[in-house]
């Protein structure tokens, strides 16, 4: 039992400093990254068999604390961890229910629990009371598979989006919360690249020829950019540069070059219909007023 | 709404924001004396918020009054016991929501109706002490609610010897509230037309490219018979009442009839030319003319001199052959000039056809006392006609330039106040806001931000003006455009390592953080 448990934390759970561990939001892939690449994808699926076996044998073992061996060695810490540090540790859903469901019942024996946490097992417990031992495993089995196509398509996904994302030539495989944090930053540039693009090829930014000189209004000071900016992974702003309109200006221009014509008419036109067109030949008319 | 409940906590400048305590330094640079660099500050908020909600109210609602005065270049002169009247004689409008507004507030306050009513007196500014003429104005409402005057029988006597005058108009409520005194802009006493060939080294009477004139028709010099060039109803007219300036403008020749042809042409109107004349309040034009000089009842054809103010002339419709705009009584038509018999150069016309064209000014002063009672007169009224912007880096200073200005004078962008300093009547200058001073946002965010510029009196008066202050973000690593412009001929591969490249040069500080 023990000796699982250290296998994969080889220099034993407590070498690990709990916060700089939870810190990272994703546990397990943390974890693997620590291994060799190629190994890699196939600890992320042995992951799940770890994962999934502690929902239920977890809960079976709890009393007594017999289940299977692997299951409850990780179910421990983890149950260790949500009961600890739960505040920062914020993983995607699965493994965030996962903790729950394992502290709810580590304390269910205690019989202080309550609430959702406590119904939800007793509907468990009910159904599992008229499953036989070899239907519970093959549903586990299922469910494993489950879990294990899921986490894959995660993976690929993640494996797709890091290959869109330039990254620096030395640097190593992005992890999944970088590859996101890059990808709202390369977005947000080349929104900026496709929308500064347009009024460049307009021809010039400089308007009015009472302004020609740019006058720029430096920032200093700035804090460090965080993904909730609303102009994150763009390049920092080196100021504003100011100018100014004169709206009547403007305004007369306009009237200047949308406006309606209105021709004058023509007497000869009203009084002399049938020789409309026939103007250069007309004697020279002589006006009446 | 409480005061101040919108406030941003802080509004900075560039500069910073310094404690509270030297809020009284302000009240004390506000004598015109120029505050050291150092000593920037921003007022105290305690003093400053019920004049910011002011301004705050008056820029989501804005009701304005306006009083605009149109009048022309030039005077004639009146010799002995004659009254030559100015003509086109000259026009007050009242316009903007602020005046109905105003009204009826003092209905309000007094059920008296007729006490509101606002009335005017309009005279020459005078020398020294000298008793100033006036004439008085009553206005009557038009249809889109402006309320409109002329003074027609204002003149100026030979006696007066200056070059250049003044035109001053008074308003008051009918209560005796005084509005304020308003002036035109300068006026050019001539004797008479000029009879010389201009030359372009005295432009002084020359009329230029883009100028606003009036043009008005007098049957047999008789001065009851005047009828002014109008657009009414979306038709042009000769309105015996009122007269409407024109953008006069040189057009393409080769294409007249362009209207996109932008911008306009530049320099001084020559006979011959063709024109554009452009309604300034309607936006309604005539199309394309040659204007002609007119001598003893015909058109000079071969004369291509600069016109000059009050010169008789004619308007050839372009493209025709011998058509002329006309007046018949009210309407505005074509009419066709028949050739003169001896002179092949000349065309003859009749009166209805002659038009005499003198250049026109407008000034337009606009404020609002907002939801403050004020009760002193808005006059000087400030006029800003430039703005003039300098420095850069960590201060910029904007010169606001125009005319009336007064020490009492605060220049606000939106509604920031800036630091302003009171140099002349004709200069104000102040320190532009941090665009951090609008919304702390404003300073992240990736667009364009625009304000209107104000005028502020100490006692919360406002006076807007035409101009617009533009906040344009800029990146001094961001170098997108050239990067595309130059590998826009190669494969797209190579346009998209480039673009990883500038990604990851310019956010190194995104790669940093992991």
């Amino acid at each position: 039992m023990e000796a699982v448990l250290l296998e994969h934390f080889p220099a034993g759970l407590d070498a690990f400093p709990p916060a700089a561990y939870f810190d990272d939001e994703e546990f397990f892939t943390d974890h693997s990254s620590r291994d060799p690449l190629e190994g890699d994808e196939l600890l992320e699926a042995d992951e799940v068999d770890f994962l999934a076996p502690p929902f239920h044998d977890c809960c079976r073992a709890a009393p007594g604390l017999g289940g299977p061996p692997q299951g409850a060695s990780l179910c421990c810490p983890a149950a260790a961890a949500a009961g600890g540090f739960s505040p920062s540790f914020s993983p995607p859903s699965s493994p965030s229910s996962f903790a729950y469901e394992c502290c709810g019942r580590a304390a269910s024996p205690g019989g202080g629990g309550g609430g959702a946490g406590l119904k939800a097992l007793g509907a468990v417990r009910r159904r599992r009371r008229v499953r036989s031992e070899a239907e519970l495993q093959q549903l586990r089995q299922a469910a494993n598979v489950r879990e294990r196509r899921r986490m894959q398509s995660i993976n690929d996904a993640f494996e797709g989006l890091r290959s869109h994302i330039p990254t620096l030539p030395y640097e190593k495989r992005l992890s999944k919360v970088d590859t996101l944090r890059l990808a709202i930053g390369y977005i947000n540039f080349l929104s900026e690249l496709v929308r500064s693009d347009l009024p460049l090829r307009g021809g010039g930014g400089s308007q009015s020829p009472c302004q020609p000189k740019k006058v720029i209004i430096c920032h200093r000071g700035t804090r460090s950019p965080s993904p909730s900016d609303p102009d994150y992974g763009l390049p920092p702003l080196a100021g504003h540069s100011l100018s100014w309109t004169d709206e009547k200006q403007l305004k007369e221009q306009n009237i200047i070059r949308t406006a309606k014509v209105w021709t004058p008419e023509d007497p000869r036109k009203l009084n002399k219909q049938p020789s409309l067109n026939n103007i250069e030949n007309e004697p020279p008319f002589d006006f009446v007023s | 709404m409480e005061p101040g409940a919108r406030l941003s906590p802080e509004p900075l400048t560039h500069l910073g924001r310094l404690e509270g305590a030297e809020g009284q330094l302000q009240r004390e640079a506000e004598g015109g004396q120029a505050t050291p660099p150092w000593c920037w500050f921003r007022s105290n908020p305690e003093q400053i918020d019920p004049i910011r909600d002011g301004v705050r109210r008056y820029l989501q609602l804005p009701c304005d009054r306006t009083v605009l005065i149109l009048h022309a270049k030039v005077a004639q002169k009146s010799y002995g016991n004659e009254k030559r009247f100015f003509c086109p004689p000259p026009c007050v409008y009242l316009i903007g929501p602020g005046w109905k507004l105003k009204q009826e507030e003092m209905k309000a306050k007094d059920l008296t109706a007729s006490n509101s009513k606002v009335c005017g007196y309009m005279g020459l500014d005078s020398v020294g002490n000298s008793h100033m003429e006036t004439q008085k104005l009553n206005f009557e409402e038009q249809t889109d609610s402006k309320e409109f005057s002329c003074a027609k029988a204002l003149y100026i006597s030979d006696s007066d010897k200056r070059k250049h005058f003044r035109l001053v108009l008074k308003l008051f409520f009918s209560n005796g509230q005084e509005i304020g005194t308003f002036h035109s802009k300068l006026i050019k006493v001539i004797s008479k037309p000029s009879q010389k060939k201009q030359s372009l080294k005295n432009t002084e009477l020359c009329i230029s490219s883009g100028s606003k004139v009036s043009l008005f028709n007098r049957l047999r010099s008789q001065t009851v018979s005047t009828r002014y060039l109008s657009v009414e109803g979306g038709a042009f007219t000769a309105s015996a009442r009122q007269w409407a300036a024109f953008t006069l403008h040189l057009a393409n020749e080769c294409c007249p009839q362009s209207q996109s042809e932008f911008p306009l042409r530049e320099g001084y109107i020559r006979y011959g030319s063709v024109v554009r004349l452009i309604c300034t309040a309607t936006g309604i034009a005539l199309p394309p003319l040659i204007i002609r000089k007119v001598a003893k009842q015909s058109v000079m054809m071969d004369v291509d001199e600069p016109i000059s103010q009050l010169h008789k002339c004619a308007f050839q419709l372009y493209g025709s052959d011998g058509m002329y705009l006309c007046l018949s009584t009210e309407k505005v038509i074509q009419f066709q000039a028949s050739p003169c018999p001896r002179e092949p150069n000349r065309e003859l016309l009749n009166d209805s056809s002659c038009w005499t064209i003198i250049g026109t000014e407008t000034v337009e002063y606009t404020f609002t006392e907002g939801l403050s009672r004020i009760q002193d007169p808005v006059s000087p009224a400030p006029l800003i006609t430039a703005l003039e912007l300098t420095g850069g880096g960590d201060v910029a200073m904007l010169e606001v330039q125009g005319e009336y200005f007064q020490a009492n004078l605060k220049v606000w962008f939106g509604d920031v106040e800036a630091e302003t300093m009171y140099r002349s009547p004709k200069s104000l200058v102040c320190v532009v806001p941090d665009v951090s001073a609008f919304s702390c946002d404003w300073r992240w965010l990736r667009y364009p931000v625009t304000v209107p510029l104000l005028l502020l009196r100490n006692d919360g008066l406002i006076y807007s003006s035409t101009f617009s202050f533009t906040y344009t973000p800029e990146q001094n690593f961001f170098t997108g455009q050239p990067i595309l412009q130059e590998i826009a001929q190669d494969s797209s591969d190579t346009l998209l390592d480039t673009i990883h490249q500038e990604f990851t040069r310019t956010n190194f500080h995104l790669f940093m953080q992991s």
